[in-house]
């Protein structure tokens, strides 16, 4: 799977280059669970698409630097930059549209 | 660090009989099929193939006046269609480094094959099933089930939450416990302490909830001693430095906060009733596709 857990410290480095979802969660957020099973599913199919998780039970003062106020937040980065963040859980289907509109550009 | 009470006789929870719990269900073969496919995936191999099939992962670059499709270099899984259906449909039977130019919205598009990668699924049997470690999975049948949990959890969580009661309840009486005495007063000080605004419960309340949870404890520690995966002395220490960063404060107050006995209860307890949990959905699956 090419998922990979960022740190405070090598988060700009993991999104710098090619296209990244990144994940905020929390340890006790149970919706953060179900879209971890979804961003698995996806590592499988679509592996060469960088999936980042940030836990912000671990990184809360990180959040707040992003202004992300609830999780799960998700990002969609293209080389560095963010082109689009929703808040909320996202179905399967809804992720493979942002990486259909935003990786295949 | 290990608990000094002690569990006296051991029951599995696997000896007692849920059937009383389960519920009909009608799994097609396909559902069965699709969600072990899934399953296996994280366990395939890739090999690199001639010729395009659905599913493969293939390289291309393409040359047009789409922008789209204009890429020199780009990968894709055929099949999931984020490059649109017609234009992956017609990518099904291309060769490796093949050539052709291809039609999209009535443009052209010049596509090279550059590489095919094929995933190749292990041979599911019980043998291994069993080399995957997943805990009270180890036959193709339970592998199924437990696949099948992914999908039925919102169907069943009524009856697996009676059926856990009623597994949990006779587990603790089943089972025999030794407690240590220092224990139960580390434990019962920590509800206390995180019940300190809810004035309303009684001691009795707080007390039967301390007994249970140290029992689930033990039954964790248990387990997880077969597996040989206790919980460390370093794992602790890495949670209290988590704790200190989140709380804005220092390792020595983060730790008084939260003693080492008490991280382990909580461990250990959390870890035993998501195992029950899990186990239960499982189960009432299996008995459900019997039934």
């Amino acid at each position: 799977m090419n998922i990979k857990y960022a740190t405070y410290e090598n988060y700009n480095e993991l999104i710098k280059e090619g296209f990244s979802i990144v994940d905020f969660f929390t340890n006790t957020c149970g919706p953060c669970k179900v879209f971890a099973k979804i961003l698995e599913e996806l590592s499988l199919e679509l592996p060469f698409i960088n999936i980042i998780k940030v836990n912000l039970s671990d990184y809360p003062a990180f959040g707040k630097e992003l202004n992300i106020d609830a999780v799960p937040t998700v990002l969609f980065i293209k080389d560095g930059k963010e082109v689009e963040r929703v808040v909320g859980l996202m179905s399967a289907d809804e992720v493979t549209e942002k990486i259909g509109q935003y990786y295949y550009e | 660090m290990e608990f000094k009470s002690k569990i006296k006789k051991y029951v599995s929870f696997k000896n007692v009989d849920l059937s009383e719990y389960a519920k009909h269900l009608d799994v097609s073969k396909d559902i069965i099929n699709n969600q072990v496919t899934k399953f296996l995936t994280q366990y395939a191999s890739i090999k690199e193939v001639d010729y395009i099939q659905k599913r493969d992962l293939v390289e291309l670059a393409c040359v047009s006046q789409l922008p789209r499709y204009n890429k020199e270099h780009m990968r894709l899984r055929v099949g999931l269609n984020l490059m649109g259906k017609d234009f992956e449909q017609q990518l099904i039977g291309l060769n490796k480094n093949e050539t052709v130019t291809l039609t999209i919205n009535n443009e052209d598009v010049k596509v090279t094959i550059l590489n095919i990668q094929r995933d190749v699924l292990p041979e599911l049997n019980d043998t291994f099933v069993e080399s995957c470690h997943i805990e009270d999975v180890s036959t193709v049948y339970e592998l199924e089930n437990k696949c099948l949990s992914l999908i039925y959890t919102d169907e069943l969580e009524e009856e697996v939450d009676e059926a856990q009661s009623y597994l949990g309840g006779v587990i603790m009486d089943q089972c025999e416990f030794e407690l240590d005495q220092d224990e139960v007063n580390i434990s019962y000080n920590a509800y206390k302490e995180s019940f300190k605004d809810k004035e309303e419960l009684s001691k009795e309340f707080i007390t039967s909830i301390t007994i249970s949870s140290l029992k689930a404890a033990l039954l964790g520690e248990y387990c997880l001693r077969e597996r040989n995966q206790l919980i460390t002395h370093e794992d602790y220490l890495s949670h209290i430095q988590k704790m200190a960063v989140a709380k804005n404060c220092s390792e020595e107050k983060a730790m008084e906060e939260e003693s080492e006995i008490s991280y382990l209860i909580d461990q250990y307890a959390d870890y035993y009733m998501t195992r029950l949990e899990n186990y239960t959905l499982t189960k009432l699956i299996e008995l459900g596709r019997d039934k």
